[in-house]
């Protein structure tokens, strides 16, 4: 009887859906009948029986039975019933109808990994896209973001230029964070937080992005960038008899230089007025890149006995970058092994994997001299001994590049081991559904850097007499985990799935660091600090640290299904970080999510699925650092105590027992649908996002405050937009076939809706990320305001040329033109304003994949818009003035600027549109038949290519957004931000990018 | 039944669990390994010094570049940082600063501020933990005053520096000030005067309790002779600062100085500030800058042509930057000994030959060769790299790191001689006391004496004196306008500045372009703007009159 009620209570949601039941007018001729399901035979209660083409009907009782009064015999009755097929049945004069209803089965048992485990992919109400590895993108991959580039709407996956071990920055639906992580959390068979670097992408089987809040609320504070979950391939051993495979990939490939930036040959060069001709003909571009060769193999064995299945593998990539002397040579061998005891009640999985990458770093800002050095210079000048052989001159920020990349040396190494245990039994003996797992997992990361630059080296090395610098990270990770699975019948149709947790994870990093200089001899290199005499003259510069924090949560998740046809999800974690404030150590982070597939409902003609969903969901984000909460003193310098010096010590920080968790909101309203046979189908979201309690390292005035920053809950950030994903299987024939996919997204701009709480205020603007030297100091591209979007450019309008100088348009007060245009040099601040936007506005991703008997072809056109890009290499480089090209090179497109005699200024002559399509990879490949019984069981041929075509209007190195900046850099100094670039200062796109690489790549899939 | 009496069991077992787990592993207590807290700090003698330590190490910003000594240098006629070409527009800052244009959110004047509040912050906070230790018994009474008194009198030199540039500012005194919230109490922003008597009252209650030592456990800290300096500065400059002169305390605040026998002039000018210059007889009070341990003076990059480094063998290529300008080289008499503090003409590697310069432009009057020409062409936008003369008065040893090793001599006797001869000079202007003093002063100069002393040479003699040590900004404030100045006779025309011009509002640049030359158009450019940035910050401050 109680199951009866919540039946009801089903059934009267159910007529509010839009089935309207109306008593009946005067009847004349009653139907009765029972309706059953059709292979049990269970009589239905509920179901709908309806008149064609009336409002008359009526539903069966609690044991299936029906009575219906009709105007005429000849009526037809439409019988619905959630979660069958409907039955339309003519009365043909008889006055009972039995009818049998069959259960609606959607096609496919998709299974798509959620936290804590997995669903399928019908019954899933959040935002979640799984991409399968033979969505994958194709061509040349390095590293797994590249996987996704373009392939997950709302996701912006970027890195700008070709470095190969340059790090793609990812972002999930727009900037959710400004002063902590504001990229997903990665969580790899299980391990949150495990490096990106520590799976190969050839061991990939899927990857699937939790985008809405709902979805990602379970994991609490690190769930606001959203969360990618990577599952590595495994072994499969389904029939029970001993298998083994074998499976080889291999590809070589060619990378070359791909848009390069355009500067004056030396005979345009000379042509200008006040250039200086050092008497030769130099294509520095051409001398510092080179065609680089890539080379990857894969080898992997799969297989098992009756309780045991594993796959092992092997990966070894050996890359150059365009840059001479660059590269990386990775290698990474993976076990997966699943072993079942107990009667297959106990499942233990065992995951490990190990990598090795040696990385040959070289030097970005080869990429700047190179376009900016003199045309007419050599490359060697065999007279300069002080500099080894190399041509150089004593000039400002003006190195001889070729010079950079052969003197001196800049070497990484990363080292990853990854190894996790699962246990699980299944306790369905005693309570039917539950099982218990526990999982242990251990991260233990190295990353190292040795740089040495000779004292023969202008570019840093001869100011120190030979300088050293050597920095080492080591990161280990500990994850204990406790979870019970609960599968349950509630009662008929409602199925209960719930899964209930402890986490423990505790991170520990150390590093170390030194800066050291003044060698006697260059050939140590870095190997021998010791003979370094700064060390022993108190000029070295050495640094360690240790800090380790912790996060503790008690998690839990509900999912009801009921028929397939309705669903509900709720979740919660209640976590704590160690590094919250006293305060506020533990948060609540929770969600809900229903939807209703309305194909279980309706005939909708030529639909197949049409899921609606909702859902809402709080996430948090952890504090970017270790003791931010904590009053805490640093060195300020030294103090002279009776003629010795003592290091003093000051305030680094005020304390503030109140920081907490960044609090993200997030709304979700989305549709899956399948129509045409499932020929198309996809996905639609909106969404709206908020962030609150930013944590952020506010500027504080100095009166009355202790130390000019401190990391307060600050302010509010808005999100909003829409994802598209649509597939279509096009042409379905036997020997050919095409099927293409497009995911579009649109964002609506961040706004950043505050930077202020009760104590703090931000105060009306501020002007950030300066432009440098030389020259521009002390000129801001970004305005920071309240309620405007993040990643205001800012300056002035540009206007022209005139009689040699730039003109800008004067504005008014309100900031409006006022038609007159005066030179940059009478420009006040009240002549500037915002002149472009950094963030993109919307992105889409396009995909074809032919297949025409052997042959197949892959084409993925990938396109970004909206977004500005402040084109440093114009601002600095472009005027043909002599005062600029007495120096150096200056951009091809500075021949339009003739008669120019300013020096450079920043205007909106130097921020362009960002807008681009890519023709991102072509793969043609071709399926080799073999004869039955041949060693080999399958082979494929295939040829790639990688950045074939961009189309842009942006002049600069690469159009991809800057989605932070890292500062600027000069004459041979160390980037201010290169750890932690500034999130509310995108668009600028810096001098020392690296320039596009285009690659071809020849393949071979081997399967034995 | 019984399986319900079992799951019932279970979920006892597992709700147990859960509390035992909870009992053991919720403990979210950060462990610091390499990060000082309050609660490891604080335990040792010399980690008390280390403490105070702070308040002293916040001076290391004072002789950098783009704070203090920029705002304080360029904005006067003694030195400039012309746009050479592609360097140094730096978004017109030092153009502004050089014509008194400043703009509110310009770097230098934001760094000048928190350079100062920074230091006066550092006192209100370690006042406030000493009387903490004394409260709690840690430290004795005794020693945490003598350690509050200097700390007050070093805030009070903080304040100074507030009270000559910005002129009406918060008096902060408290920690419990520093909560989180902007204050608004009532002495905020109450006015010049009020910042004025506030400094006196806290040197003077507090000078008794500094050390009349003068020797290494004083040298680079506040003790009664830096007390009676800072004292003398403040009431040489009262009639700007409250509009009521103060002269007689000067000279009773220099004669403690002179009285005490302590300090003496060095026979040689330049040995108060060659490289190894702590110590010198002259110096009261001093930053003691150490390419080790006390970074932050950085001249022999900011003024050094590209080039200069291979003169001294530096460690670093200097900035081509800070020059000094032509009528005020020109001024010196060539017998002046301080006029040497000038890079002039051919400049040479540490080997004889002569540098020849990638960079230079193909109109500077030397061509290649590196030649630094006492004339500057043009303020901008085409400065020569090569125009202006560099300053030298500090010694640049051979292979120096960009961080000097010279101690910055703040407090100089030569200027407790000037100070007294000006405020006698003053009270009366025939008086023989202050003309040889002046002349003391001339003949270490290697300079023949004065007969009599005038508004201009004063003030002339100030500026070669004392050039690149601060004081020029002030020393022009406080004479009169239109007695001015370049330094030769026959620009001094007298009449047509308005009255309460003063010598710092005249034109000195005769040789810009776009109407640089002009005289400012009133004196509100003698306070510095308060910075946009604080006052986005703090919406209690309220800019300067002008701005």
């Amino acid at each position: 009887m109680e199951r009866l009620k919540y039946v009801k209570l089903i059934l009267s949601v159910f007529l509010l859906c839009g089935v309207c039941v109306t008593t009946s007018q005067a009847q004349s001729q009653t139907v009765k009948g029972k309706v059953t399901d059709k292979t049990s035979g269970n009589s239905l209660p509920g179901v709908n029986i309806l008149v064609k083409g009336s409002t008359n009907g009526t539903a069966t009782d609690p044991n299936g039975n029906f009575t219906l009064n009709v105007s005429s015999l000849q009526d037809t009755l439409v019988f619905s019933y959630i979660g069958y097929q409907s039955q339309t049945v003519p009365i043909n004069g008889r006055n009972t109808i039995n009818v049998m209803l069959a259960s609606r089965t959607i096609s496919g048992k998709e299974l798509v990994v959620v936290g804590y485990g997995s669903q399928e992919k019908k019954t899933i109400t959040s935002s979640v896209t799984s991409v399968s590895s033979s969505d994958f993108n194709k061509g040349t991959i390095n590293d797994p973001a590249q996987l996704l580039q373009g392939k997950v709407s709302g996701l912006t996956i970027s890195k700008p230029g070709g470095d190969p071990n340059g790090n793609y920055q990812i972002r999930l639906r727009g900037l959710s964070s400004i002063g902590a992580n504001s990229s997903p959390l990665i969580v790899i068979d299980g391990v949150p937080g495990a490096s990106l670097n520590s799976v190969d992408p050839n061991d990939i089987k899927s990857i699937d992005v939790l985008k809405d809040a709902s979805s990602s609320a379970i994991y609490g504070t690190r769930g606001s960038g959203g969360v990618i979950i990577i599952t590595t391939k495994s072994g499969s051993n389904t029939s029970g008899k001993a298998s083994f495979n074998v499976e080889y990939n291999g590809s070589l490939a060619l990378s070359n230089p791909y848009r390069e930036i355009k500067v004056l040959s030396a005979s345009q060069y000379k042509s200008l007025s006040g250039t200086t001709d050092r008497g030769s003909s130099t294509n520095w571009i051409g001398a510092i890149t080179h065609p680089g060769v890539d080379q990857v193999h894969e080898l992997s064995f799969t297989g098992g006995a009756k309780n045991t299945n594993y796959r092992a593998s092997i990966n070894y990539r050996d890359v150059q970058g365009i840059e001479k002397q660059t590269g990386f040579q990775q290698l990474n061998g993976r076990l997966n092994l699943t072993q079942y005891a107990l009667n297959q009640r106990a499942t233990f999985k065992l995951n490990l994997s190990v990598t090795n990458k040696d990385q040959q770093l070289g030097f970005p800002e080869a990429f700047r001299y190179a376009t900016i050095y003199n045309p007419t210079a050599p490359i060697m000048d065999a007279t300069n001994t002080t500099y080894g052989g190399y041509f150089e001159e004593n000039a400002f920020d003006y190195f001889n590049p070729v010079a950079i990349i052969n003197q001196n040396i800049n070497k990484g190494n990363q080292k990853q081991i990854l190894g996790s245990l699962r246990g699980e039994y299944d306790f369905s003996d005693f309570v039917p559904g539950l099982s218990v797992a526990g999982f242990y997992s251990e991260q233990r990361r190295s990353t190292s850097n040795d740089q040495y630059y000779p004292s023969i080296a202008h570019y840093r090395g001869a100011n120190r007499n030979g300088l050293a610098r050597e920095s080492g990270n080591q990161f280990t990770d500990r994850l204990a985990e406790a979870t019970a699975h609960y599968l349950h019948t509630v009662f008929s149709g409602m199925d209960l799935d719930a899964v209930a947790g402890y986490s423990y994870q505790e991170f520990v990093h150390t590093n170390n660091f030194i800066d050291t200089g003044d060698f006697i001899t260059n050939a140590f290199t870095f190997n021998e600090l010791g003979a370094s005499q700064d060390l022993a003259n108190g000029l070295a510069t050495v640094t360690s640290e240790k800090d380790s924090h912790k996060l503790i949560a008690f998690f839990g998740r509900a999912n009801f299904n009921y028929r397939d046809t309705y669903f509900l999800s709720a979740s919660i974690r209640h976590e704590g970080s160690s590094r919250f404030g006293a305060n506020n150590k533990w948060g609540n982070f929770w969600a809900v999510n229903g939807g209703i597939q309305l194909a279980q409902l309706f005939d909708i003609p030529k639909v197949n699925s049409l899921k609606v969903r909702a859902s809402y969901g709080v996430t948090g984000n952890d504090a970017p650092s270790s003791y931010l909460s904590l009053l805490r003193f640093s060195p300020t310098g030294s103090f002279l105590v009776n003629g010795k010096f003592i290091p003093a010590y000051g305030p680094a920080q005020q304390d503030n027992p109140d920081l907490k968790w960044e609090t993200k909101k997030g709304l979700d309203i989305g549709a899956d649908f399948a129509v045409l046979n499932s020929r198309i189908s996809g996905s639609v979201d909106y969404y709206y996002d908020r962030t609150e309690n930013l944590i952020y390292q506010a500027s504080v005035p100095v009166p009355p405050n202790l130390s000019s920053t401190e990391w307060l809950n600050v302010g509010k950030l808005n999100n909003a937009g829409l994802d598209i994903n649509v597939n279509f299987q096009a042409v379905q024939q036997r020997d050919f076939s095409w099927t293409t996919g497009v995911t579009y997204t649109h964002y609506r701009r961040t706004k950043l809706a505050s930077l202020s709480n009760s104590q703090f205020k931000f105060g009306n603007q501020q002007f950030i990320s300066n432009l440098g030297a030389p020259g521009q100091n002390n000129t801001y591209l970004i305005r920071v305001k309240e309620g405007e979007p993040i990643g205001q450019i800012w300056g002035p309008i540009y206007a022209g040329v005139q009689n040699g100088h730039w003109m800008v348009k004067q504005l008014d007060a309100k900031g409006n033109p006022t038609g007159k245009i005066i030179p940059f040099s009478q420009a006040t601040p009240q002549d500037r304003t915002v002149i472009g936007n950094g963030l993109p506005k919307w992105q889409f991703g396009w995909n074809n994949s032919f297949h025409y008997k052997n042959w197949d072809l892959n084409m993925f056109i990938r396109g970004t818009f909206g977004h500005d890009l402040v084109n440093t290499y114009r601002a600095f480089y472009q005027d043909p003035s002599p005062s600029v090209v007495g120096q150096h090179n200056v951009l091809a497109s500075s021949l339009a600027l003739k008669g120019l005699t300013d020096n450079p200024q920043f205007t909106s002559f130097d921020v362009s549109k960002g807008d681009f399509v890519k023709l991102d990879n072509a793969t043609l490949g071709y399926t080799v038949p073999l004869p039955e019984n041949f060693s080999v069981s399958s082979l494929r041929i295939y040829l790639s290519g990688q950045n074939l075509l961009t189309i842009t209007n942006y002049k600069g190195p690469d159009p991809e957004p800057q989605l932070s900046d890292v500062g600027s850099v000069d004459n041979g100094g160390f980037a201010p931000n290169a750890g932690n670039p500034d999130k509310l200062a995108p668009g600028i796109d810096r001098r020392n990018s690296w320039f596009m690489a285009r690659t071809f790549t020849l393949g071979v899939d081997l399967k034995f | 039944m019984s399986t319900i009496k079992f799951i019932k069991q279970k979920w006892t077992w597992a709700l147990l669990a859960v509390f035992l787990i909870s009992a053991s592993c919720t403990n979210l207590t950060e462990h610091p390994y390499s990060q000082v807290t309050a609660n490891n700090f604080f335990q040792t003698n010399q980690q008390f010094s280390s403490a105070l330590g702070a308040a002293y190490s916040q001076l290391g910003g004072y002789a950098g570049h783009n704070g203090i000594f920029s705002e304080q240098e360029v904005s006067t006629d003694e030195a400039v940082i012309p746009q050479r070409g592609t360097d140094w527009y730096d978004g017109g800052q030092w153009i502004r600063a050089q014509t008194h244009t400043f703009d509110p959110k310009d770097d230098g004047i934001n760094n000048t501020w928190n350079f100062c509040y920074g230091g006066v912050n550092a006192c209100n906070r370690l006042i406030y933990q000493f009387d903490q230790l004394v409260q709690k018994g840690s430290v004795s009474k005794d020693k945490a005053a003598k350690y509050t008194a200097e700390l007050k009198v070093l805030r009070s030199l903080y304040y100074y520096w507030l009270v000559d540039i910005f002129g009406n500012v918060p008096i902060v005194t408290k920690f419990a000030d520093a909560s989180k919230a902007p204050p608004n109490e009532a002495n905020f922003q109450t006015g010049r005067t009020k910042v004025f008597n506030f400094i006196e009252t806290q040197v003077k209650a507090n000078i008794k309790q500094l050390s009349r030592d003068n020797n290494s456990s004083t040298y680079a800290r506040m003790n009664v002779w830096a007390a009676h300096f800072l004292l003398a500065k403040l009431y040489l400059n009262a009639k700007v600062y409250t509009g009521t002169a103060h002269w007689q305390d000067v000279v009773a605040q220099c004669d403690s100085i002179i009285n005490s026998g302590k300090f003496s002039l060095s026979p040689n000018y330049f040995d108060d500030f060659k490289t190894n210059n702590e110590h010198s007889p002259e110096t009261i009070f001093a930053i003691p800058y150490d390419q080790v341990f006390f970074h932050g003076f950085n001249i022999a990059q900011m003024t050094g042509h590209y080039l200069t480094q291979q003169t001294f063998n530096l460690q670093q290529q200097p900035w081509n930057g800070y020059s000094s300008l032509e009528d005020f080289y020109n001024s010196f008499q060539s017998s002046d000994v301080r006029k040497k503090g000038f890079l002039v003409g051919y400049q040479y590697d540490t080997k004889g030959n002569k540098l020849i310069d990638a960079s230079a432009f193909s109109d500077e009057p030397h061509g290649d060769t590196l030649y630094f020409t006492p004339h500057i062409n043009e303020m901008e936008p085409h400065a020569w790299r090569e125009g202006g003369v560099r300053f030298h008065k500090f010694q640049y040893a051979l292979g120096a790191t960009p961080d000097l090793s010279n101690d910055f001599p703040v407090f100089r006797y030569a200027d407790v001689l000037l100070m007294k001869a000006e405020a006698l000079w003053r009270m009366n202007p025939g008086s023989g006391e202050a003309l040889r003093l002046v002349n003391m002063i001339r003949e270490r100069a290697g300079l023949s004496d004065y007969s009599s002393l005038s508004a201009y040479k004063i003030l002339m003699e100030r500026g070669h004196e004392f050039y690149t040590e601060l004081w020029r900004r002030q020393d022009l404030i406080r004479f009169q306008g239109g007695m001015h100045y370049h330094y030769d006779s026959k620009d001094v025309k007298g009449a047509p500045y308005p009255s309460g011009q003063t010598a710092y509002n005249d034109a000195w640049w005769n040789t810009g372009t776009n109407g640089k030359s002009k005289p400012d158009a009133d004196t509100h450019v003698n306070v510095m703007p308060i910075p946009f940035a604080q006052l986005q910050a703090n919406t209690n401050l309220h800019q300067n009159p002008g701005y």
